[in-house]
């Protein structure tokens, strides 16, 4: 793993874990701390920032959800053992426990089983649209992913992503060019 | 005869707006030819066949493919001409002394497609791609922009790159559905109602832009604006 990689994951787990410490934890400070691994994920398109963007995203959306229903203790203590095997290079154990975390998270209540499974996808999802405002095509976030193209498709058409391009005169001279095809 | 090969995008974007039919009218009417690649059929058919959300839009792709009416190029020179490609598009930007890769295979191969078929035009809905062949250095300043980080272009590799993909032109669902409006070829829903016109193009554009096609809505409000102002093409 990259350096930089691993400083940043570093740093997101353990303000996490300061949030996660608080009685009642911030989830809207969880959303903005998912979106700091991304511009690594975007970069360096590794599986370990992204990971750890849509889990702490999914965290957020179930904290939302099962309040204090949830188990923080177990979380804490897995995110603790996550941050000692990065800093010592295991990278094996470390992909160990956050597999483990989104384990937990899955298994947060049985009646919400569907919409958890849901809420990670629609994470992905959302950190995918992040991914491609960044500059990275539709399909190559996708790629990154390991979502649906007419997923995430579907999801950029409702973000604003596109208003950053404006082009008027691309678009008279588009238009014009495809008034050639149809004759 | 024209042709033009399709990027996922806008079969994706028209699929979702029940607008698929708009295909087989224009290659009739007007004789044009529609083609996808191998990459390109995997992401709209092969891969939601086996998931439940999208199976039913890709069968629905699967059929105009099986009538003939979108073409798949299954061509062992446009895989190699995609990796040369890609190869140069992979270390076209740089950011933290890293090489983004910006593109997928799929998209490239669209390129490849073009070139080696001499195709009229590519269909691509999706900015990224579009401003690699159009604007590379404003494609440089979004990068650098959101990824809060300083991109360096590798002018060598970029100009080898817009030298090998000279020529390409660039169309997008949203003005191919325009000019099959201008020609008639959607009339039939122009419902009796007040301003049926307007509500019809707006209608069409917003759906396009929601379901994914890549236009501003300072750029929607514009073609709104001249398609309304135009005669019909027929």
């Amino acid at each position: 793993m990259e350096e930089l990689i691993k400083k940043d994951i570093l740093a997101v787990l353990k303000s996490t874990f300061d949030i996660l410490q608080q009685p009642e934890p911030d989830t809207t400070s969880l959303k903005q701390l998912s979106n700091k691994t991304i511009h690594n994920a975007s970069i360096f398109q590794d599986e370990h920032s992204v990971s750890v963007a849509i889990l702490i995203y999914s965290l957020s959306k179930i904290i939302e959800r099962v309040r204090s229903k949830f188990d923080y203790s177990k979380i804490k203590n897995l995110i603790e053992i996550s941050i000692e095997y990065l800093e010592d290079d295991n990278l094996e154990s470390y992909h160990e426990f956050i597999t483990q975390i989104f384990s937990i998270i899955s298994k947060t209540d049985t009646k919400f089983k569907l919409y958890v499974r849901e809420v990670i996808n629609q994470a992905s999802i959302k950190k995918g649209s992040v991914i491609h405002e960044h500059g990275v095509s539709a399909s190559k976030t996708a790629q990154i992913l390991g979502i649906s193209l007419w997923d995430l498709h579907e999801y950029l058409g409702a973000t604003n992503t596109p208003d950053i391009d404006t082009d008027i005169s691309s678009v008279r001279e588009r238009l014009k060019f495809t008034r050639t095809l149809f004759s | 005869m024209k042709s033009v090969i399709l990027d996922s995008g806008p079969v994706i974007t028209l699929a979702l707006n029940n607008l698929l039919w708009l295909l087989e009218s224009v290659k009739e009417k007007y004789k044009m030819n529609f083609y996808i690649t191998e990459p390109v059929k995997k992401e709209i058919v092969d891969n939601p066949l086996t998931t439940k959300k999208f199976k039913f839009e890709a069968l629905q792709v699967l059929n105009l493919i099986d009538k003939g009416i979108i073409e798949l190029i299954d061509d062992t020179k446009i895989i190699e001409k995609t990796e040369s490609l890609l190869d140069l598009a992979d270390n076209c930007y740089k950011a933290r002394t890293k090489p983004l890769k910006l593109v997928h295979f799929a998209e490239m191969s669209v390129i490849s497609a073009a070139l080696l078929y001499k195709a009229d035009a590519i269909m691509i809905d999706e900015r990224t791609t579009r401003y690699f062949l159009e604007r590379p250095n404003k494609l440089r300043n979004v990068l650098s922009h959101k990824l809060h980080t300083k991109v360096e272009i590798n002018n060598r590799t970029l100009s080898e790159l817009r030298k090998q993909t000279k020529g390409v032109k660039i169309i997008r669902s949203a003005e191919f559905v325009m000019v099959a409006f201008e020609k008639g070829l959607i009339d039939k829903f122009l419902l009796d109602i007040p301003d049926s016109r307007k509500t019809l193009i707006e209608g069409l554009l917003w759906g396009l832009k929601l379901s994914g096609c890549a236009i501003s809505t300072k750029d929607l409000e514009k073609v709104l604006g001249l398609e309304l102002k135009a005669k019909k093409w027929q």
